[in-house]
């Protein structure tokens, strides 16, 4: 585990610092004719300052790029987790049962669906969906994170915890308008982690519904269910967390992308109007804070599955 | 001396036959490969096919397509709110999306096989080294990757499409290099390697027809992300401009017409969809095809 541990590790770090290479490359104020001693001076000044979360200050507003981040970051957030929330609910079951039943009707039936869901472009599915009666009847709002009359305090950024530094008297309204606010971007937005984990669980509970001990447990006389509920899912889950780790960058860019659609006041909008003013030293810091996110996610993702599933480690030492 | 029949089949079919054979049993991936054609085929002869001329500009704003009881059949699927032929801007705009995300992944493969084939096929620390630049590539999702070069370059489409080929390439090569390391640890390599075969000879013979399905799929992947890509950006107005029509950023540019006139978005969307769809489709097909021999 501990050298499973460092190695991981050691793609943490190494991956920061050949973004942080990359970005400070791309600097507009960047000096290309520098000795190399002071490059890698420069370089490390810049590393250090990024670790010490000084990113510079925005040309366009002035204030500095990691306040911004933080204030508009916890949104995006929000949103993706709730996406993934959506689709561990709605993609075990339907993964699973593909898996089980996957040369009948049915598992055939899931495949083909996930094949129209992988091809949806995704920032073009909420238009029909408002123009449809969701919206019509006005059953959930379509843009903003909350009503505008609210005025909820920023303490952590996400809303859902930000409404219970309200008065009790107007806690649960808010929590209500909270809540409906972000069930159309959330439901949209979980359309692409709920299609790759339907697709990895079907292949990972067909491989395991086909090893020994799950037919040794049939021939015990268990039920159907109770053999997929205590062994096949045990099985099938940990191997494809990891991939669930990274997914959640393409999450996150395609919660960027939706935010244009539902006015969603979070990072993505404000990157693309950094990308409009030209404000590079925004674009930079945005970019290095959601990329360090998203490796990091990615590693941690990948420890916890190789702490509660040792077949992952050992895949890793097996590795040459 | 007489003939007699003693085999029930008179040829026997090679395997890109058999793999073939095994594809047109397949309805739904036939058609998938047709409709895949016809994209094709739009989008090397758009300015034949469309109707009108990519400038033109009629009277009539705002014309619901044909079969809506104020459409006509001068204008197949309506117009837009400039009194632009809609029909013709969706093929103008199979032109540039389908054509933009033809070129990228060709030039994604034509980079990325070789490289991934090679840093596979090497061992000790070279791989070691090789291995963490592709963790690297892979930890950063690629649209992301893809707008961070625009926001350098500058947004347009050529930018847009530069961007994302460069964003592809890494995966590209990450997923060769997976397929291809993990067949050269098994047995049967080491069988030949003893026998005294060459790289390429293990490289021709042994590797590349396994990992065939697996290269198929990437292919796939790398092709429908590149048309959901370009469309994204356009949507969200980095990436083609204002008067191009393509398909995103037409979907972007009438986006506050979504009440107004529904068509104008939901006909770009569903021909994004369609492509995508069909590219999946066959290349489902394809791979089924492939591996039915092997498993």
């Amino acid at each position: 585990m501990l050298h499973y541990f460092i190695r991981r590790m050691n793609l943490l770090i190494i991956t920061f610092l050949v973004i942080n290479l990359i970005a400070f490359l791309f600097q507009p104020t960047h000096d290309a004719n520098l000795s190399p001693n002071l490059w890698l001076a420069e370089y490390w000044r810049f590393v250090g300052a990024n670790l010490r979360g000084d990113l510079g200050i925005s040309v366009v507003s002035g204030k500095p790029v990691a306040e911004e981040v933080l204030r508009y970051l916890p949104a995006t957030l929000e949103l993706c987790i709730v996406a993934f929330a959506i689709s561990f609910v709605v993609g075990v079951p339907i993964g699973t049962l593909a898996g089980v039943y996957q040369q009948r009707p049915l598992g055939k039936f899931i495949n083909a669906g996930t094949l129209i869901t992988q091809s949806i472009p995704v920032f073009w599915l909420p238009l029909p969906l408002m123009m449809s009666v969701v919206s019509l009847q006005g059953w959930f709002p379509i843009s903003g994170r909350y009503d505008l009359l609210l005025e909820i305090p920023q303490h952590t950024g996400f809303a859902m915890l930000d409404v219970f530094w309200l008065p009790e008297s107007q806690r649960w309204p808010a929590m209500y308008s909270v809540l409906s606010h972000i069930v159309l971007p959330g439901i949209v937005l979980s359309v692409i982690p709920t299609t790759e984990l339907v697709r990895h669980l079907t292949t990972s509970t067909a491989k395991v519904m086909e090893q020994n001990y799950v037919k040794a447990a049939a021939t015990m006389g268990k039920s159907k269910l109770s053999i997929v509920l205590r062994h096949v899912l045990h099985n099938a889950l940990p191997p494809i967390l990891p991939g669930l780790g990274l997914q959640f960058g393409s999450v996150l860019t395609a919660g960027m992308v939706l935010e244009m659609v539902f006015a969603w006041p979070g990072i993505g909008r404000w990157l693309i109007n950094s990308i409009y003013f030209e404000d590079y030293v925004a674009i930079q810091g945005g970019m290095l804070v959601i990329a360090t996110l998203v490796i990091t996610t990615f590693v941690v993702t990948d420890l916890f599955t190789a702490l509660i599933h040792p077949l992952r480690r050992r895949e890793v030492y097996a590795l040459r | 001396m007489p003939y007699a029949k003693i085999f029930t089949e008179d040829i026997t079919p090679s395997n890109a036959q058999k793999v073939l054979l095994r594809f047109q049993k397949n309805t739904f991936a036939v058609i998938g490969f047709w409709v895949f054609a016809l994209f094709l085929v739009i989008t090397l002869f758009a300015p034949f096919i469309a109707p009108y001329a990519l400038e033109f500009q009629g009277q009539s704003l705002f014309q619901p397509p044909s079969w809506h009881s104020n459409g006509s059949v001068d204008h197949f699927l309506g117009t837009d709110g400039l009194g632009r032929d809609i029909l013709s801007r969706l093929i103008y705009g199979v032109q540039l999306t389908v054509g933009g995300a033809t070129f990228v992944t060709l030039i994604a493969v034509a980079i990325g096989l070789p490289l991934g084939i090679f840093s596979g096929m090497s061992r000790g620390i070279k791989a070691s080294v090789l291995h963490h630049l592709m963790d690297t590539a892979l930890s950063i999702p690629t649209l992301l990757i893809a707008i961070m070069i625009v926001a350098y370059l500058g947004p347009g489409l050529g930018n847009t499409l530069i961007a994302i080929t460069l964003a592809q390439i890494p995966q590209f090569i990450r997923f060769t290099y997976i397929a291809v390391s993990s067949e050269m640890q098994k047995e049967y390599v080491t069988a030949v390697r003893l026998d005294g075969a060459t790289n390429l000879r293990i490289l021709r013979y042994g590797v590349l027809p396994n990992i065939s399905d697996s290269i198929v799929m990437q292919l796939t992947r790398c092709y429908t992300n590149a048309i959901l890509y370009i469309t994204a950006m356009g949507f969200i107005g980095i990436g083609a401009q204002a008067p191009l029509p393509e398909l995103g950023a037409m979907i972007g540019q009438s986006r506050d017409l979504l009440f107004v006139a529904p068509w104008t978005i939901s006909l770009p969307g569903l021909t994004i969809m369609l492509c995508t769809l069909s590219v999946n489709v066959v290349s489902d097909g394809v791979r089924k095809a492939l591996s039915e021999g092997v498993d």
